[in-house]
């Protein structure tokens, strides 16, 4: 077992396949076969906020503490992902594969239709911009600290859906309700794209049961 | 698998030693510098008793492998005792009965610590936010809550 | 003796409040819990356990375990002394039905078969992962009236799935006669409940660092909650005097009754024994979670016969407790189950049969009331249900039905002490809950 700590993209890229590729450590690093060498981005100058224009630029290590401190609209989704020690070391990058029910900031991306920075198969950043209304809700079942039972991200116009699949998805049938101003369609409409699951937090039936409900009220509450 | 010399500051002092590889700043903490304050309760970062600060911020040390933080300034609950009587978080804790089994209380008082040091005036709800990463299974989170907000005015 | 008072009449402690002795050292984080000592050369032990639960032992083979490196031992039952215990038998209650390591079979998917006792934890755990074991699968229970039907694969060496109380199939109440009562009430009332197995889940998990000292003693640093309960076990498991084993305990990390059975400390001791070195078995969080004793698992049935004025008249309960694989403390709590049925409630015909029944689940334990706690959630739960279907106030249910001083209770004895009516009554107060003067002027102290 060995711990790679590169100091640059290109040292990272030359010790791709020689490890798992680790950040924050909150996720995959704790699960790992005892005898599974890691490679850390903490050093590999990932991380940071760059704002140009209506366009920010997020480094694939910067953490949620301090992306939450760079982009307001994005607080209380960050606040309802984890713990703030958590959040400290979590990073942007990391969400992307934590698996559902978690990664609500992959949900944000989603609805924001992010752009992935890749170089070969290393996450680099993501990108977006900064939309004109911001919509979130996530439900859970204590009010900080828990996985999702259903998390909703829009900016109005595109609605994408956390806890609900296996993967983030986007409820293009809700948008198109949505489009047409009909908030009441979009939540039942909602439904199509969902395919939940039971775990511990809430099983697929409470999830479905939920959905129309949540996609409702997040539609009728800018943050 | 070659072990690592790692170079880190902890509570003030400068520390050299060897770590095997994936070592975490828990068990580097416990095991090689003998500062048993912080707690393995799950080692998978759901209970924060293991919770310190590494470069000023509060971090579940059993997430960190300590190769990755070679060279930073680590702070754990010994670091924050004085050298006479106590700190005013745990002087708080004891006045507001807010500790009983006592696994839980070196994390909550690391979390509070860090909470502290960003906001001297947290409100209620800023301190259930700071310790929400924080179990305690005795339940005593109200005299908790209670200490870190007198602490805070 | 006289109370400790001040000048005055004052009490010094009574009233006003008391640190905790050992609250300076919790914030401090100097207090001492097992794992906080570190003694030189400690190995450590981790544990290859089922992954069946129901399941014939066809080979263990350990040969790649060995090979790893770091490894200096790996334990299976030929090394244990007395491999076959059970807990309570200190209290003369059931015979020893546990294995410390498995035999020919496994019972419980996580029981322990192969322990492995290597320099580091991450060895250790190589170690664990590299013993091959198969299996020949049998059909495992998981239902506790399953398992107690006639035709169900016997799991206990005794033959069947229920543990024997005196030679009764479970434990027993009998007051009057509840067919006849049932036969003359006006109404019928019977549902079924169902709990699930709870785990206490302290923060602290379980575990053990056992050293060999120079006098020949082992020495074992614990965070069990029942520390003569681990000493004795382990004694008689490891077959040697209970003079030569030392607890050191009383710190604990959370216990809620998840700490008082004896799982970690005999493998530890056997292992410190065969290396001459300080050893360390603690249960990670998952094991913690999967592993250790939940709070048993219950159905009861409730069948009460109940007169329009709400008064019960009979009432059969029946209970299983879900002790799982082994015994561990369930036998106990189901004899509690037993005293707490049919509540506190004055019934004159009763009929309680409380079982504790074997299945292929988690062993299952002590936790905070066990035996009592579900019974409770049942028995009340019940009470509201006949109120709504009596369009009665529920209070009034329990006022109407509520012990008081020279009644018979369940079971032969006579009630004294009573105080139900006026709790009630209190409580009724404190939340502007109206009773009527009837209700009102009840007094524990009256009779019927």
């Amino acid at each position: 077992m060995q711990v790679h700590v590169p100091t640059s993209i290109d040292e990272v890229l030359g010790l791709m396949g020689q490890g798992t590729i680790v950040a924050g450590c909150t996720g995959i690093f704790p699960h790992l076969a005892p005898t599974e060498s890691i490679i850390s981005l903490r050093k590999a100058g990932l991380s940071g906020v760059e704002t140009e224009g209506d366009t920010v630029r997020v480094g694939a290590t910067t953490t949620l503490t301090q992306l939450a401190r760079e982009v307001p609209f994005l607080r209380e989704a960050i606040a309802s992902i984890a713990s703030p020690t958590i959040r400290n070391m979590a990073t942007v990058g990391g969400n992307l594969f934590a698996p559902q029910p978690h990664g609500d900031l992959a949900v944000c991306l989603l609805a924001l239709d992010a752009e992935i920075e890749r170089n070969g198969d290393l996450v680099t950043g993501v990108s977006f911009k900064v939309p004109e209304q911001w919509f979130y809700t996530k439900a859970m079942r204590r009010k900080q600290n828990s996985a999702s039972i259903v998390t909703v991200a829009s900016d109005g116009t595109r609605i994408a859906l956390g806890g609900v699949a296996r993967e983030p998805v986007r409820a293009l049938a809700a948008e198109a309700k949505l489009a047409e101003g009909d908030i009441d369609g979009a939540a039942e409409a909602a439904l199509e794209a969902a395919d939940p699951f039971d775990d511990a937090y809430a099983s697929a039936w409470y999830r479905r049961r939920v959905l129309p409900v949540h996609v409702r009220r997040a539609l009728t509450n800018a943050v | 698998m070659p072990s690592s010399v790692i170079e880190i500051t902890v509570n003030g002092s400068e520390e050299e030693f060897i770590a095997k590889p994936g070592t975490t700043l828990l068990s580097a903490l416990r095991d090689t510098l003998g500062l048993t304050a912080a707690k393995r309760g799950c080692g998978v970062g759901t209970c924060g008793t293991c919770t310190c600060h590494v470069d000023g911020e509060a971090v579940m040390s059993c997430l960190v492998p300590v190769e990755t933080i070679n060279g930073s300034d680590v702070k754990t609950l010994e670091g924050t005792t004085p050298p006479e009587g106590l700190s005013p978080l745990q002087q708080s804790f004891l006045d507001n009965f807010a500790t009983q089994c006592g696994f839980c209380t070196p994390g909550m008082i690391m979390a509070a610590e860090a909470l502290l040091a960003q906001n001297p005036s947290p409100t209620r709800e800023d301190v259930v936010t700071a310790i929400s990463g924080n179990v305690c299974r005795c339940t005593g989170y109200e005299s908790i809550i209670e200490a870190i907000l007198a602490v805070g005015k | 003796m006289s109370a400790p008072t001040t000048e005055a009449g004052g009490f010094d402690v009574v009233g006003k409040p008391v640190q905790r002795l050992d609250a300076m050292g919790h914030v401090t984080g100097r207090t001492q819990y097992f794992e906080d000592y570190n003694p030189a050369g400690m190995l450590h032990l981790k544990m290859h356990r089922s992954e069946r639960h129901h399941a014939n032992l066809v080979e263990v083979d350990t040969s790649e375990a060995e090979k790893v490196k770091g490894v200096v031992k790996v334990l299976t039952y030929k090394d244990v002394p007395k491999n076959w215990y059970t807990i309570l038998t200190l209290i003369n209650v059931g015979y020893p039905e546990e294995v410390v390591l498995a035999e020919k079979k496994v019972l419980w998917m996580g029981e322990p078969i192969v322990a492995v006792v290597a320099t580091s934890e991450r060895a250790a755990l190589e170690g664990a992962a590299a013993v091959k074991v198969t299996y020949e699968d049998l059909e495992p229970i998981f239902d506790v009236e399953e398992a107690i039907k006639p035709d169900a694969f016997p799991l206990k060496p005794h033959g069947t799935n229920y543990f024997e109380y005196e030679g009764h199939h479970c434990r027993r109440v009998r007051l009057g006669d509840v067919e006849q009562g049932f036969a003359e009430a006006d109404h019928i009332f019977e549902f079924k409940y169902q709990s699930r197995p709870i785990e206490q889940a302290p923060t602290e998990t379980t575990g053990c660092i056992v050293e060999p000292q120079h006098n020949g003693r082992l020495k074992i640093y614990s965070d069990t909650q029942a520390c003569f309960f681990t000493l004795d076990n382990t004694a008689l498991i490891l077959d040697v005097p209970f003079g030569k084993l030392q607890v050191v305990g009383g710190t604990v990390g959370g216990g809620f009754g998840g700490k008082v059975d004896v799982t970690v400390e005999p493998i530890s001791c056997i292992a410190a024994m065969q290396t001459g070195k300080p050893v360390k078995y603690v249960y990670d969080r998952y094991e913690e979670m999967q592993i250790s004793s939940p709070r048993a698992a219950e159905r009861i049935y409730i069948k009460d016969g109940v007169m329009n004025d709400g008064r019960i008249i009979a009432r059969q309960c029946t209970l299983y407790a879900d002790a799982g694989a082994y015994s561990r403390h369930s036998p106990y709590a189901a004899t509690k189950a037993a005293a707490h049925m049919p509540g506190p409630y004055t019934i004159p015909n009763v009929h309680i049969d409380s079982w504790c029944v074997y299945t292929n689940r988690t062993p299952s334990s002590a936790m905070r009331g066990f035996g009592v706690t579900i019974g409770d959630f049942a028995l009340e739960t019940q009470m509201d249900r006949i109120a709504r279907e009596l369009d009665m106030d529920p209070l009034a249910l329990r006022l109407i039905n509520a012990y008081r001083d020279g009644d018979m209770k369940a079971h032969h004895k006579v009630a004294e002490g009573t105080a139900l009516i006026e709790v009630i009554q209190k409580a009724a107060d404190l939340v502007g809950h109206e009773l009527p003067g009837e209700l009102r002027a009840l007094s524990s102290r009256e009779g019927r």
